[in-house]
Order: C-alpha cells, then structure tokens, then sequence
C-alpha cells in the first residue's frame, strides 16, 4: 500500500469515527480531520515515512474516542452506545463464525478420518458405524454456532433500526 | 485545570492573534486527537475560543482540502493568561507540563 493508501484507510477510519456523531456536525468534523490526515505524511519534521503513515492511522484511530467524547457532550450518549454496541457485536460474531467454520471442519475432518473410521482402507468399507454420531455432532455444533452468529446479525439489525428511529437520548438533546 | 487545557492555552497565547488548526495544535501541545478536538469544542462552549473558521478559497488552501482554523476571543485570551498567570505564581519556577513521550495518535 503507498502513501494514498495509508491516507485513504486513515480517512476511511476517521469516516467511521465520525458515524457517532450527531448528524449536523458529522459532515463538518470528517471535513476537517479528513483534511488533517495527509498533513502528517508531508510533514518533514514528523519522522521517517513509515513512522509518519503509523501516527496519522494512530490519530484517526483516536478520532472514535473525540467522537464519542463530542457525541456525549452533544447529548447522542445512546445513538454512540448503540453504535459501539453493534461494532462490538458485529466483531465478535464475525470471530464467532470463524471459530465455528474451523471447528465444524476440523470435526468433520476429524469424523470422516480418523474419528469415524473413513480413513481405514478400502477393504474395511463401511467404518464402524457406531462412530457416526460424531459427524453429526459436528453438524450439530456448526447449526448452534450458525444460529448464535445469526442471532447476532438479527440483533445489529435492530440497533440499526434503532439508531434510525432515533433513541430517547437524542431526542431529549436535540 | 489540567496539563493538557494548559497546554493547549499556553500555544494559543504564544501568538493570539494566530488561527491555528488541528494538527498544529496537536504538534505544538503534543496532544492526541482524542484529547485536542473534545477540548477545543468545550474552549468554544465556554466562549473561550471563538467559533472555528473554514479556510475561505480553494486557491487559498494550495490544492489541499480546506483546514478549520480555531483562535482565542478577546475574552479567551484575557481569561487564559489569568489562569496561566495564577498557575505560574502558585507554583513559581515550574515547567509548564508536559509529555514525557510523545502522545498516543498525536502530531508531535
């Protein structure tokens, strides 16, 4: 990634940063600390250009906490919480399904190899059938780890939802 | 008040009369961002800072997107030697506080 890169990610950062905020000052404080962003790789004095790049990600990497400062102070507490809420949320499930997608594999993996007898040779065909529950074990932990992760998007949907409609905080501060 | 409003102030009353925009600022009181925008929003609620002008003319800015610029008011400027003054007398000989490493997503 060239130096353009590292500046679009920053502002893509910064952006994201900025979705906390109440929507009249939203646009103005991505205009400004967008703007900000390219000054830290033409800065001579900031440091070589790897440091330079590190810094500006590191600042807007700090802009979700002066957004969600500016946003507590404006008032939009519940529209930040929920947001943070669903990024949290969303995080985790996406880590959650990893952790299932690897697991249920290496079960079948596992189940069809050595666990059910699939890989004994060709004579000894069909495997002992008493080992299938593992495979459908398996089966079984990836359709509760599919409904979780599920469950999960349903309930980023709704502080969406939420968010759109607008929370009793936002609408006492605005 | 804390090292970084003091900071903060003691930049601004280097020249006040000067517009300065975030990452000067940044740079200059070696603050992080997350810290310096939340604060300079408080300085404008409290009057102390007026509120922040965008850089006028495309041509002005030289091609780079327009900076906001924030300067003290007259008020501000008064109130914040007066606070800055009153810090140095209760603790004369003092350094004026600051990092000792640079600050975590700042300029400096």
């Amino acid at each position: 990634m060239n130096g353009h890169g590292w500046v679009r990610l920053a502002r893509w950062i910064t952006w994201h940063a900025c979705r906390a905020l109440p929507e009249p000052e939203r646009q103005d404080r991505y205009r400004e600390w967008a703007a900000e962003l390219p000054e830290f790789m033409t800065d001579p004095c900031a440091g070589p250009l790897p440091w330079r790049g590190a810094k500006m990600l590191l600042c807007a990497l700090d802009h979700h906490r002066g957004a969600r400062r500016l946003s507590r102070a404006a008032g939009h507490r519940g529209v930040a919480r929920a947001e943070s809420a669903a990024v949290a949320l969303r995080t985790a499930c996406i880590l959650f399904l990893i952790a299932a997608m690897s697991s249920a594999g290496m079960g079948t993996n596992w189940s069809l190899g050595e666990g059910g007898g699939y890989d004994e040779p060709a004579d000894t065909f069909p495997p002992d059938p008493g080992r299938a529950h593992l495979f459908y074990l398996a089966g079984a932990a990836a359709l509760v780890a599919g409904l979780v992760a599920g469950l999960g998007w349903l309930a980023i949907f709704w502080l969406r939802r939420r968010r759109a409609a607008g929370t009793p905080v936002q609408e006492a501060g605005s | 008040m804390t090292g970084a409003l003091e900071r903060v102030l003691r930049v601004f009353l280097e020249d006040p009369e000067a517009k300065y925009y975030g990452y000067d600022l940044m740079k200059a009181a070696k603050l992080p961002s997350g810290t310096l925008y939340p604060m300079l929003a408080r300085l404008q609620a409290e009057g102390v800072v007026g509120p922040p002008e965008w850089e006028a003319a495309p041509d002005e800015a030289g091609g780079r997107p327009p900076r906001r610029y924030y300067r003290l008011t007259g008020e501000g400027a008064r109130i914040a030697s007066l606070e800055l003054a009153k810090l140095d007398a209760a603790a004369p000989g003092r350094p004026a506080r600051g990092p000792l490493r640079p600050a975590w997503g700042g300029a400096g």
